[in-house]
C-alpha cells in the first residue's frame, strides 16, 4: 500500500539563507526549518518545519510578536509566544502566490502584508486568522524578473517598491498611482555591471543600498523637496563599495555603518562614506548568504552555504594599537646610549621587557608603571637573545661570549633573583625554553643541550641532555619542547630549514662527551623558509610554520618516529604560534603575518578574530591571552613599541551551529570501524570525518582533512584504512586511529598521483588531468598488510592497484580500456567461498560484471568483464547490488540509477561457465532528473535523484515456473539537500537511516516495518 | 595551469576551437538536431539568447547552405554579439515585452517554423532560485514562441532538470503534444543541463498569446503532485552518436583520426564580464577605499521620462 511508510527528518545541514535577530533570540532558516536559538544558552531550543519541499528565503518579525516566513512561492504568517520554557510557534495565516516572492513588509495595520513578486509584481495581502484573505495586485510597466526587490512605507498609499532588475538597473515605482493600469517607472538607478542582488532601504537616512554580481554595494541617497514626496524627490548614489572579490549577495545598514557579505567569504563592514573598516573572512564557510545586527545584544549574525550559523562582534571601527610614545622617560634616555629597541617580550599582562641595540635590557608597563632598567651590560650589546620562559615568570639573556643570565621576576616568595652561568665557549645562535624548568641551548655548528634550572636559588644548571642538529645553511633551532611517550622523554624541535627533529632524552650521564643526532627527521616539513613553534595541546603535537600552515604531529616511542597526521593551511603568510587559551580546551588561537599585517585566528571560529597592521613579519613581538582574558599584542615599528590589549568576548562569538562543508559533498560512507562514524569527501578536496549521534540529531565533526589539491570525488573504506581520489589523478591512503574519549585521528599514509607513471599496456598518454570518479576495496578475509584497490577512472580506464600498508606505497598493477568512455561507479559484492565480483559502469550506460580474481593483482593478465550490457541510454551514477540466496547458483541482483531518469533492477545467475541475466526490471520516469543514489536493503529499493527527491519501492523476484522480476512504487519523500551526489544507508535496530549528500547534509530515518 | 589544461578536461571545448565554433554549445544543438531532424525544412527561425552565437553559427551553416538567403535567423541576446553573416541580430531582455514586439515585428505576417532558447540566467548557487529563474527564462521564451510559431512548429529550449522540472513538463504539456527531454553527449553527465525538445506546437484552441502578462509555471496538484506516484515526468532520449566524443571522458591531446594537436586561442574572446572593475581595482590596490561613483563608468541616472531604448538593431 503506498504512503504507508513514514519518514522521519532527523538531521540537515544546508545553505543558511536568512538569519534573524528577534528578542533574545536568532531566527534561521536552514532549508525548509525554521531554527530558534536562544542567546543566552546558544543553544537551539526549537525547530518548526515551515515549508516541505522549499527554502526559507526570509524571516520578517513585527508587532505583537507576529512574524512573516516566506520562501519560494509561499508566505506565512506566525504567532510567536512562549510560556515558561516551552516556545510556541503558531502558523496564523498562509498564501500561496502565483510567482516566486522576493519579500516581504509589514504595513502599520498588523492585518496587511505587501509582498513583491519576481515578476515586478506587489500584492497586498489583507489576512486574517479565520482565513479570510485579500489580494490585491498591482504591476509596473517594466515587466521583467528581478532578483530583489524591496518596499518602504507604512500603508499601500504611500508604498515604493524598489526593483533589481537582470537589466542592471533598480527600478522605482509606486503601486498606488492612478487607474488599474500598470505604474511607471518613477526613477531609473543606473550604474551596476551586473545583476542585482539585494536592496536595503533605510528610512532613517533615506537611502538604498544596492548589492551586485559587479561585487560592488552601491549607496542611493534621496532629497525630496517635499516631505516624502516621491514625484518630487531626487536621488544620487553616493558611494560605491568595492572590496569584496566575488559577488555580493547582501547588506544591511546599521547605525552608521553598512555590511555587506558575498560569495567571497567575507563580512564587510563599511563605513558611509566608503572605507572598509573591517573584513571577516570566513574562508571555510563559503558563501555569507545572510546576516543581521543587533544594537541592543551588541551582535552581528551570519548564516553561510556550510550550514553554519555563526555570531560575530558587532560592526565596530578598525582597532588601532596604542604607540607607546617615547617608552623610556628622559631620565633613563640619558643612561641608554642606543634606545633602539632590538627585542621584546611580554612579562605579565601590560609589562613589557625589551633588549635595545645597547645591551640594556628594561622593563617597562605599557601604561602606568614607568619603564626602568633591569641591567646594562656591555657583553649584551650588538647580539643579545632575549627570551621568556612559558609562564613568563622567568626570562633570559644570552650573549656573543656564550654567556647566559637568568631572570627570575617573580618567584613565589615574592623574590627576584638572577643566575649567570657561561654555557657556550662561543656565540649563543639560540635560547629556546622548552619548559618553566629546561633551557634548550644552540651554540656552533648546531651542538645542542638542554639545561635543567634548579629551583633553589643560586644553583647552576646542570646539563641534561646533548644532540647536534645535521648540517644545513642556518643550523640552530627555532622553537622546541619536551615531550613524553611511554614514560620516555623526547625533545622535539624544528630548525630555521623547515625540519623537525625528535631526540630521545633518557640515559645521558654527565660525562657523555657525544652530540647525538636526532633519532628521527621529518626534513623540509614546513617548506624551506623555517619551522617557528612546536607545541603540545590536550595530547596533540601542534607545528607552525613560514609555509602558512599548521601541522598536527603524533610520536611514537618505539622505535622514536615522528608521524605527520594532518596539514591545515592557513589564510596567513607565516604561521608563527599557538596560543592557548585559559577557558577552552579544545580551541586555541593562531598567530600569524600575511603581507603587512598580524593575523591571530581563532580555530574554533575558523576565521580571523583580529587583524592589525604592524608592517609585517620581520619585527620583534610577542602576543599573550592574559588571566583576565585580554588579547594583548606588542611589537616594534619604526623603532616605537606599539601595544594593544583587547577583551576576547569582544574579538571571539560563539557559534550557533557548526557547518561541515562549503561545497558540494561527492561522496559518503560509514566507517565501520568508527561507532557512529560517517566519511565525506568534497568538491572543496577536503575529507570530513564525522560522529552522528541520533539522540541529539547531531553531525560532530572529528577530522577534517584538508591535503588534497583538487576535488575528492570517491572515498572507500577498508578496517581502519581508507582511501579517496579525484581530480588531477590523485589517490591518498589514510588509516584511522580511533582512541579514548571518542578521539579520533587520522593519518595519511601515502598521496600518489598517476602523472609520469607508465605501463606497457597502458593508453599512449596519461593525462594529469584525469579524474578518478569511483574507488573501491576488494574485501580480504585474511588479514593483510597490503589492500587490493579498483579506480574506474575519466578517461576510460578502470585501474587495477595495490597499497602496501607497510611501505606506505601504491602501484598501478594494470588496467582495462573495457569501458573507453568515463568509467563512473564501481561496487564490490562479496560473492560465497571468498569469491568477489565487481560490477562498473559508464557515462555510456554500460554495466558490466568482472570475476575479481587474486591473480589480477599479480600478474598483467587479460582483463575482460564476464557479463556487459547497455542498461541506460546514458550514464549509469549509482549502482548497488544483494546477492540472492538462491538454492543453485548464485544470484545477484543489481540495483542501478541513470542521467536518463531511470532506475533498472538486473538480475544475474552466475553459472560455471556463464552469466546469464534472468530478468530485468526498469522504470523510466523513476525520478525526474539524474538518479544518482540506489540501494538494495531487504525487500526494498530506495532511490533518489538531483529531483530532491527519496523514494521507497518494493521488488519481487519469482524464480518458480518462469521468472518473473517486479517492482512497485511504495512512498516517497522531498529532501532538502539540492544537487544530491550519493546516499549511504545502514540499518539500526527497528529502522534505517539514509544519508544524502549534496549541497549539504541530510539524515532521514525510515521504521522498519515487520515485512521487510 | 598550462593553457592547454583546459584543452585535456574538456574535449568539446577544444573541438570548438578547432572548428571554428564560437562556443562548445554549438555540438549541442548539432548532436539535438541530428536526432530530431529539428533543422527540416527550417526556413524560420529565432535563436533566443544567442550570445556569443554558436547556435546561429550552427543555423546559418545548416540553412543557409549555398549562401543562398532562403532562411531567416533572427538572434537576440541581452549581451551584444559579434556580426554573423545571414543573422539578423537584436540585443535585448527576451523577459521584456519591447523585446518581444521587436522580434515579432521582424516576423511581420510571417510565423516561425522553429524557436531555439539556450538562455542560462545568472546562477547564484542557490538551486532552487536558479531552477526557477532558468524556468521564468523558459517560460519568456515560451510566450514569444506561442506569437510566432506557427502551430506544428518546434521549440527547443534550455532547462534545469531539478526539483521542480515536472512543473515545466506540465505546462509544455499545454502547448505541445510532444515533449520530450534530452541530454546530448555534449553536456556533461554530472551537469543539471538539459534540454527539452517540444514538437508540433498545439495551443489550446481558445489560447490567445498575452505578451503584456508572463507566463507562470504551474502548482503542484493531484495530477502532478509534489511527492507521490503521479508526477509528470516526460520521456528521456540520450542523444549524441554513441561514437562522438563523450564529454566527460578525457582524451589525450593527439586524438586518433585527426590532426596533430596544435593550441589554439579561443574564437571569441569573452564579453567584458561584470566584475571587470572589480579586478581593474583589485589591481591597482583600490579595493576598500573609497570610489567617486562619478568617476566609474556611464554613471547616469535617468528620470523615468528618459527611458532608453535597449533595443540595438545591427542586423547585416
Ligand atoms: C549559454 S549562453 C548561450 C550560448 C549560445 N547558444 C551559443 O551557442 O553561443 C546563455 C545566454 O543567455 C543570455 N541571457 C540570459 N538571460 C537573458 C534574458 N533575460 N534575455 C536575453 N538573453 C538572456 C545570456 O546573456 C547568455 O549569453
Amino acid at each position: 500500500m503506498p504512503g504507508t511508510i513514514s519518514f522521519r527528518n532527523v538531521f540537515i545541514s544546508t545553505d543558511v539563507i536568512c538569519v534573524k535577530f528577534f528578542g533574545p533570540y536568532v531566527f534561521a532558516g536552514v532549508g525548509g526549518i525554521l531554527k530558534i536559538f536562544e542567546l543566552l544558552t546558544k543553544t537551539c531550543v526549537k525547530e518548526v518545519e515551515v515549508f516541505k519541499g522549499h527554502k526559507i528565503y526570509g524571516i520578517e518579525p513585527g508587532e505583537k510578536n507576529l512574524i512573516i516566513i516566506f520562501g519560494s512561492k509561499s508566505v506565512r504568517v506566525f504567532k510567536f509566544s512562549h510560556a515558561q520554557t516551552e516556545i510556541q510557534m503558531s502558523c496564523v495565516a498562509s498564501i500561496s502566490l502565483e510567482d516566486w516572492v522576493l519579500t516581504a513588509h509589514w504595513l502599520s495595520d498588523d492585518t496587511q502584508i505587501s509582498l513583491v513578486t519576481a515578476h515586478n509584481v506587489i500584492w497586498l495581502w489583507s489576512w486574517s486568522e479565520n482565513d479570510k484573505t485579500e489580494l490585491m495586485r498591482a504591476g509596473c510597466s517594466e515587466k521583467c524578473i528581478l532578483y530583489s526587490a524591496t518596499v518602504c512605507g507604512k500603508d499601500w498609499e504611500s508604498c515604493v517598491v524598489f526593483a533589481g532588475t537582470v537589466f542592471r538597473e533598480v527600478v522605482i515605482w509606486l503601486p498606488s498611482g492612478s487607474g488599474m493600469c500598470d505604474q511607471p517607472v518613477l526613477h531609473r538607478l543606473v550604474g551596476h555591471n551586473g545583476v542585482i542582488f539585494s536592496l536595503t532601504w533605510d528610512w532613517q537616512t533615506s537611502s538604498l543600498c544596492s548589492t551586485s554580481d559587479d561585487r560592488s554595494i552601491r549607496l542611493w541617497e534621496f532629497s525630496f523637496p517635499h516631505k516624502s514626496d516621491w514625484q518630487s524627490s531626487t536621488v544620487t548614489c553616493s558611494n560605491v563599495f568595492y572590496g569584496h572579490s566575488a559577488r555580493v549577495w547582501r547588506s544591511i545598514m546599521f547605525e552608521n555603518f553598512i555590511v555587506s557579505v558575498g560569495e567571497d567569504n567575507q563580512i564587510c563592514v563599511w563605513s558611509r562614506n566608503g572605507n572598509l573598516l573591517q573584513s571577516i573572512n570566513r574562508s571555510t564557510s563559503g558563501c555569507q548568504w545572510s546576516v543581521d545586527c543587533s544594537a541592543k545584544h551588541q551582535l552581528m549574525v551570519t548564516g553561510a552555504g556550510d550550514g553554519s550559523i555563526q555570531l560575530l562582534p558587532p560592526p565596530s571601527p578598525r582597532a588601532v594599537p596604542t604607540a607607546i610614545t617615547g617608552p623610556f622617560p628622559e631620565d633613563l634616555l640619558r643612561l641608554i646610549d642606543s634606545p633602539c629597541v632590538r627585542k621584546l617580550a611580554f612579562l605579565s599582562s601590560g609589562v613589557i621587557v625589551a633588549a635595545t641595540e645597547d645591551g640594556t635590557i628594561l622593563r617597562g608597563d605599557s601604561i602606568s608603571t614607568p619603564w626602568e632598567i633591569v641591567c646594562k651590560d656591555v657583553r649584551f650589546s650588538n647580539y643579545c637573545v632575549l627570551s621568556v620562559a612559558p609562564s613568563r615568570t622567568k626570562f633570559s639573556i644570552a650573549s656573543l661570549r656564550g654567556e647566559v643570565i637568568l631572570y627570575q621576576c617573580t618567584a613565589k616568595d615574592g623574590k627576584e633573583w638572577t643566575l649567570e652561568q657561561q654555557l657556550e665557549d662561543g656565540k649563543i645562535w639560540s635560547l629556546l625554553w622548552l619548559s618553566d624548568q629546561e633551557i634548550l641551548v644552540c651554540g656552533d655548528e648546531g651542538r645542542l643541550r638542554v639545561w635543567q634550572i634548579s629551583p633553589e636559588q643560586g644553583v647552576n644548571m646542570k646539563c641534561i641532555g646533548q644532540f647536534t642538529l645535521p648540517r644545513s645553511r642556518e643550523r640552530w633551532p627555532t622553537c622546541g619542547r619536551l615531550l613524553t611517550k611511554n614514560s620516555q622523554n623526547f625533545l622535539l624541535c624544528g630548525d630555521r630549514c623547515g625540519s623537525l627533529h625528535l631526540f630521545s632524552l633518557s640515559g645521558f650521564s654527565q660525562a657523555e662527551v657525544q652530540f647525538s643526532a636526532p633519532d628521527h627527521s621529518l626534513p623540509k616539513l614546513h617548506g624551506k623558509l623555517g619551522v617557528t613553534s612546536v607545541m603540545k595541546h590536550h595530547g596533540k603535537i601542534f607545528s607552525t610554520g613560514r609555509d602558512g600552515s599548521v601541522k598536527m604531529l603524533a610520536v611514537n616511542s618505539d622505535p622514536p618516529q615522528l608521524l605527520l597526521l594532518s596539514t591545515d593551511k592557513m589564510v596567513m603568510d607565516w604561521v608563527c604560534s599557538v596560543i592557548t587559551l585559559p577557558s577552552d580546551n579544545k580551541n586555541f588561537l593562531i598567530v600569524g603575518f600575511k603581507e603587512m599585517n598580524m593575523i591571530v585566528w581563532s580555530t574554533s571560529e575558523r576565521r580571523t578574530i583580529l587583524q592589525i597592521d604592524c608592517g609585517g613579519g620581520h619585527r620583534s613581538w610577542d602576543c599573550m591571552v592574559s588571566s583576565k582574558e585580554n588579547l594583548e599584542l606588542t611589537y616594534v615599528r619604526e623603532k616605537q613599541i606599539y601595544y594593544s590589549s583587547r577583551a576576547l568576548e569582544t574579538l571571539m562569538k560563539p557559534t550557533l551551529q557548526c557547518g561541515i562543508s562549503p561545497r558540494e559533498l561527492n561522496s559518503v560512507s560509514i566507517l565501520p570501524l568508527v561507532p557512529s562514524g560517517l566519511l565525506f569527501g568534497g568538491e572543496d578536496g577536503t575529507l570530513y570525518v564525522c560522529k552522528f549521534s541520533g539522540d541529539i540529531s547531531t553531525l560532530v565533526s572529528r577530522a577534517t582533512l584538508t591535503s588534497h589539491i583538487s576535488s575528492v570525488r570517491c572515498i572507500c573504506v577498508q578496517d581502519n584504512f581508507f582511501f579517496s581520489a579525484g581530480g588531477r589523478a590523485q589517490l591518498k591512503a589514510w588509516q584511522i586511529e580511533h582512541g579514548s574519549d571518542e578521539e579520533i585521528s587520522c593519518v595519511e599514509l601515502a598521496s600518489h598521483m598517476l602523472k609520469g607513471e607508465r605501463h606497457p599496456r597502458s593508453p599512449p598518454s596519461i593525462d594529469p588531468e584525469m579524474r578518478y570518479m569511483s574507488l573501491c576495496c576488494i574485501p580480504s578475509t585474511e588479514s593483510n598488510s597490503v589492500v587490493q584497490l579498483i579506480s574506474g577512472c575519466s578517461d576510460g580506464a578502470m585501474r587495477w592497484l595495490t597499497f602496501d600498508s607497510f611501505n606506505k606505497t601504491f602501484q598501478v598493477v594494470s588496467e582495462s580500456m573495457f569501458h573507453t568512455k568515463c568509467v563512473l561507479k564501481l561496487l564490490t559484492v562479496p560473492l560465497n567461498q571468498g569469491k568477489v565480483a565487481l560490477i562498473s559502469s559508464a557515462t555510456d550506460g554500460m554495466i558490466a560484471l568482472w570475476d575479481i580474481l587474486p591473480e589480477m593483482f599479480t600478474s598483467n593478465s587479460g582483463r575482460e568483464p564476464i557479463w556487459s550490457s547497455r542498461c541506460h541510454q546514458s550514464g549509469v551514477n549509482s549502482l548497488h547490488a544483494q546477492v540472492l540466496p538462491t538454492s543453485k547458483a548464485s544470484t545477484i541482483l543489481v540495483a542501478s540509477g541513470g542521467d536518463d531518469n531511470s532506475v533498472v533492477l538486473t538480475a544475474l545467475t552466475l553459472g560455471d561457465k556463464e552469466v546469464s541475466m534472468i530478468a530485468q526490471w526498469s522504470n523510466s520516469s523513476a525520478h525526474a532528473a539524474q538518479v544518482t543514489g540506489v540501494w538494495l536493503v531487504g525487500a526494498w529499493l530506495l532511490s533518489t535523484s538531483i529531483d530532491q527527491r527519496l523514494t521507497v519501492w518494493r521488488w519481487k523476484l519469482e524464480l518458480e515456473g518462469s521468472t518473473h522480476l517486479t517492482c512497485d512504487f511504495v512512498s516517497q519523500t522531498i529532501c532538502s539537500v539540492p544537487d544530491v551526489q550519493d546516499m549511504q544507508i545502514w540499518r539500526d535496530k527497528d529502522f534505517i537511516s539514509v544519508c544524502v549528500v549534496g549541497k549539504g547534509v541530510q539524515i532521514v530515518q525510515i521504521p522498519l516495518k515487520p515485512e521487510l | 595551469m598550462g593553457k592547454t589544461s583546459k584543452d585535456k578536461r574538456d574535449v568539446y571545448y577544444r573541438l570548438a576551437k578547432e572548428e571554428g565554433w564560437r562556443a562548445r554549445s554549438a555540438f549541442k544543438l548539432m548532436q539535438i538536431d541530428d536526432e530530431f531532424k529539428l533543422l527540416e525544412g527550417v526556413k524560420n527561425v529565432v535563436d533566443l539568447c544567442a550570445a556569443p552565437g554558436s547556435w546561429s553559427q550552427v543555423l546559418a551553416k545548416r540553412l543557409l547552405k549555398d549562401g543562398s538567403d532562403n532562411a531567416k535567423i533572427v538572434a537576440v541576446d541581452l549581451q551584444a554579439m559579434a556580426p554573423l553573416k545571414g543573422v539578423i541580430q537584436l540585443q535585448g531582455d527576451i523577459t521584456q515585452v519591447s523585446t518581444a514586439n521587436a522580434i515579432i515585428d521582424h516576423f511581420k505576417g510571417e510565423s516561425a517554423d522553429l524557436v531555439i532558447c539556450d538562455g542560462a540566467p545568472d546562477v547564484t548557487g542557490l538551486h532552487e532560485m536558479d531552477e526557477y529563474i532558468q524556468a521564468q527564462l523558459l517560460l519568456a521564451a515560451l510566450n514569444i514562441t506561442t506569437h510566432i510559431l506557427k502551430p506544428g512548429g518546434s521549440f527547443l529550449a534550455k532547462i534545469f532538470r531539478g526539483k521542480d522540472i515536472t512543473l515545466l513538463y506540465s505546462q509544455l504539456k499545454i502547448f505541445f503534444p510532444i515533449v520530450t527531454v534530452t541530454k546530448p553527449l555534449s553536456s556533461r553527465n554530472s551537469s543539471i543541463e538539459s534540454f527539452v525538445v517540444c514538437q508540433n506546437y498545439s495551443p489550446p484552441a481558445d489560447y490567445i498569446p498575452n505578451m503584456s502578462n508572463p507566463l507562470l509555471d504551474h502548482k503542484y496538484t493531484d495530477w502532478n503532485q509534489l511527492t507521490g506516484s503521479n508526477r509528470v515526468i516526460v520521456p528521456f532520449l540520450a542523444c549524441g552518436d554513441l561514437s562522438a566524443y563523450d564529454s566527460d571522458t578525457n582524451y589525450p591531446l593527439e586524438l586518433e583520426g585527426r590532426q596533430p594537436y596544435q593550441y589554439r586561442p579561443p574564437v571569441q574572446s569573452p564579453i567584458s564580464p561584470p566584475y571587470e572593475e572589480s579586478v581593474q581595482l583589485k589591481k591597482s590596490k583600490g579595493l576598500g577605499k573609497c570610489v567617486d561613483p562619478a568617476s566609474s563608468s556611464d554613471e547616469i541616472i535617468k528620470s523615468a521620462e528618459e527611458t532608453v531604448n535597449k533595443l540595438n538593431l545591427n542586423s547585416e
